[in-house]
């Protein structure tokens, strides 16, 4: 069904990042533009996921140019539930960076250039197209790597330049990838490449082409081998900026990897091979990600190798392959999303308590003088740690289970033992930051230039979020078992695309 | 880097590339060219220009902000792309009319926000770089260890 619903999410936020950018030296005007724009590209996603929660798929040609020949913008399912939450975290950082009051930044065109962040992850959650899918991971890095660095601190910079070097080899990866694909099939559309793949001659080829597919998105997702500059570059920017990156970025990588394994390359020869080495990947991602939380004495650094881990249960539903394993990865990058938002948002608050210091020695005294933080930093860590009734537990329940369905005993044994892990790493940061006695008293919220009331409503959001997603699961499980069912059996999806009539403008 | 061969030549090629600029992005319409390249070897001849002339005498000469000209060209680009929904067609689907025996389209619209864009976002990065590496030769930034 041909719709603009799913044309609009980008270029609206590239609007308002033009409107930010054209404000920025009025601050009040300037953050209620943003604050309006993220709220209005939330009521558009989830306007665009009550048209496809039933398992419709919205398709948009741009230029009225069907696929093969044009590019079109898809929303299924899978992609709608990406950009909803998505839009929920931008939101969230919104608040957030409007609580941080950082004149300077804001005049460097801090606003814009998060809505510009936000164009490029609605654009690579909804293109149909693997080209595009590679300009969108392009403009993301642009962008963010301009909100990395802004404010120009040395820490900042020399955080940037790993992140920026380290993400352009993936995504110049990806460009050859897309390149020999190309000229293997002579087409660029998932739908149509979902037909083409498997009739090309030479399968041991397309293996190759899935592996340098698989190295990009592993750079971008944060997966081991290739994580190291997520740890490198996250603890460098304001908090709000690690809460966005720490929800998104890695996850726009994950979804490409959830969209393009099954949907372009399912039907390859090598598919089990390719699912081996996914699971291998993701195994290794969650041992050691979790493992490198524990030996971190900063906040935000145990946080950031919390977020590599846990990339790994998320490559664990893909590598199964499975509908359930599917459905979980889909239902646990919603999950991760919301809680790594709300865990970096709350770590900054506790920061600003301590004096602007992110390390765990700094730390303290939460429960006797603000019990209050301290449970709004205990519901995100033990959700992530996946205690339940928390949305943590739900996810990992649905991915061990795949698991042991699929007979993949040490992969089960191994998402568990992760799981337990991360009780441990989130029962240290929550000890240090809310039980122990703090070195010295407590500071204020108000002490620096700031808005307390913006920087805490976002991060208890961001909390009720996560009790709501645990204690409602239900819903978010059933549209991500039928995004899961969508990908595993790409049929709809292809005939959504590829029955369009070719109208083109004329001349 | 000021010497009077860069000064004179710069100026020169600055001019020609300019011109050629707006012959690739032109020719476009119909033929390889277009937008981007158009933008990025309009920029080429700002930069050569500014390295006889001095990053400064660039700025002035461009009288708006490299960051600006990118946003107006996004904005350019993107009124091209809306205006589809005028005619009900879908996002950035060309509307034509025919004027003294051309067609005229809204395609030229985005490519031309296309070379603002590009122009924009390539001399805010290029002039930023050449002005920190000309503080730099002249002492006025310590070298970082």
């Amino acid at each position: 069904m041909t719709s603009w619903l799913p044309a609009l999410p980008v270029p609206l936020s590239l609007a308002i990042a033009i409107a930010c950018f054209a404000l920025r030296t009025h601050p009040v005007p300037h953050r209620m533009v943003s604050l309006a724009g993220g709220a209005g590209l939330l009521a558009l996603t989830t306007l665009l996921l009550a048209r496809v929660w039933e398992g419709a798929v919205l398709v948009a040609p741009l230029g009225d140019w069907a696929p093969p020949l044009g590019i079109a913008v898809v929303a299924d399912p899978l992609s709608a539930t990406f950009s909803v939450t998505a839009a929920v975290v931008a939101l969230a950082c919104i608040a957030s960076a409007i609580g941080e009051a950082d004149r300077g930044r804001e005049r460097g065109g801090f606003h814009a250039f998060l809505h510009v962040v936000m164009a490029g992850c609605y654009g690579a959650f909804l293109t149909g197209d693997v080209f595009n899918l590679y300009v969108w991971f392009e403009v993301v890095l642009i962008a963010s790597f301009a909100l990395l660095v802004l404010g120009g601190e040395g820490r900042q910079l020399d955080g940037g330049i790993k992140y920026f070097v380290l993400n352009l080899i993936g995504t110049s990866v990806l460009l050859v990838g897309v390149a020999l694909l190309y000229g293997l099939t002579g087409t660029l559309a998932m739908a149509d490449l979902a037909g083409a793949v498997p009739v090309v001659e030479n399968q041991a080829l397309v293996t190759a082409v899935a592996m340098l597919f698989l190295f990009a998105f592993a750079v971008k997702g944060g997966l081991v081998p290739v994580f190291f500059w997520l740890p490198a570059s996250y603890h460098a920017p304001p908090a709000t900026v690690s809460a966005l990156f720490a929800a998104l970025l890695t996850k726009v990588g994950l979804y490409a990897a959830l969209r393009v394994f099954t949907v372009v390359f399912g039907g390859t020869d090598d598919l089990g091979f390719l699912q081996t080495l996914i699971l291998m990947l993701s195994g290794a991602t969650l041992v050691i990600g979790v493992l490198g939380s524990l030996v971190e004495r900063d906040a935000r650094r145990i946080l950031s190798f919390q977020v590599v881990g846990h990339m790994g249960y998320i490559a664990m539903g893909l590598g199964l392959m499975t509908p359930l394993g599917l459905a979980g990865a889909v239902f646990y990058s919603v999950h991760d999303m919301v809680v790594k938002a709300a865990l970096f948002l709350t770590v900054g608050l506790t920061a600003r308590l301590a004096q602007g210091s992110f390390a765990l020695a700094s730390g303290g005294g939460l429960m006797q003088a603000r019990p209050g933080m301290a449970l709004l930093l205990f519901l995100p860590a033990f959700s992530l740690a996946g205690i339940p009734p928390l949305s943590g537990f739900w996810g990992k329940y649905a991915l061990v289970r795949a698991g042991l369905e699929a007979e993949q005993w040490v992969m089960a044994g191994v998402a568990l033992l992760a799981a337990f892990l991360t009780v441990f790493a989130m029962a240290r940061l929550w000890s240090a930051l809310a039980w122990e006695d703090p070195p010295r008293p407590l500071a204020t919220l108000t002490e620096a230039p700031c808005h307390p009331g913006w920087l805490a409503a976002p991060a208890v959001a961001m909390a009720g979020l996560v009790v709501i997603l645990g204690l409602g699961a239900e819903p978010v499980l059933a549209v991500a078992e039928r995004a899961a069912a969508l990908l595993l059996d790409p049929e709809p999806y292809v005939e959504a695309v590829m029955g369009l009539e070719q109208q083109g403008g004329e001349p | 880097m000021s010497t009077l061969i860069l000064r004179t030549m710069g100026r020169l090629l600055a001019a020609v590339l300019i011109l050629f600029s707006l012959y690739m992005l032109l020719r476009g319409h119909n033929d390889p060219g277009g937008g981007f390249i158009g933008g990025l070897i309009c920029a080429l001849g700002i930069v050569i220009g500014s390295l006889g002339e001095g990053s400064r005498r660039a700025r002035r000469a461009l009288r708006i902000a490299p960051r600006l000209i990118a946003a107006a060209g996004l904005a350019v680009a993107l009124i091209a792309g809306f205006s589809a929904a005028l005619a009900g067609k879908p996002f950035l689907t060309g509307l034509w009319m025919t004027v003294g025996g051309s067609h005229v389209g809204t395609p030229i619209l985005f490519d031309v926000g296309v070379y603002l864009v590009v122009i924009g976002a390539t001399l805010a990065l290029l002039l930023a770089l050449e002005e920190d590496a000309g503080r730099v030769n002249a002492g006025e930034v310590e070298e970082e260890e």
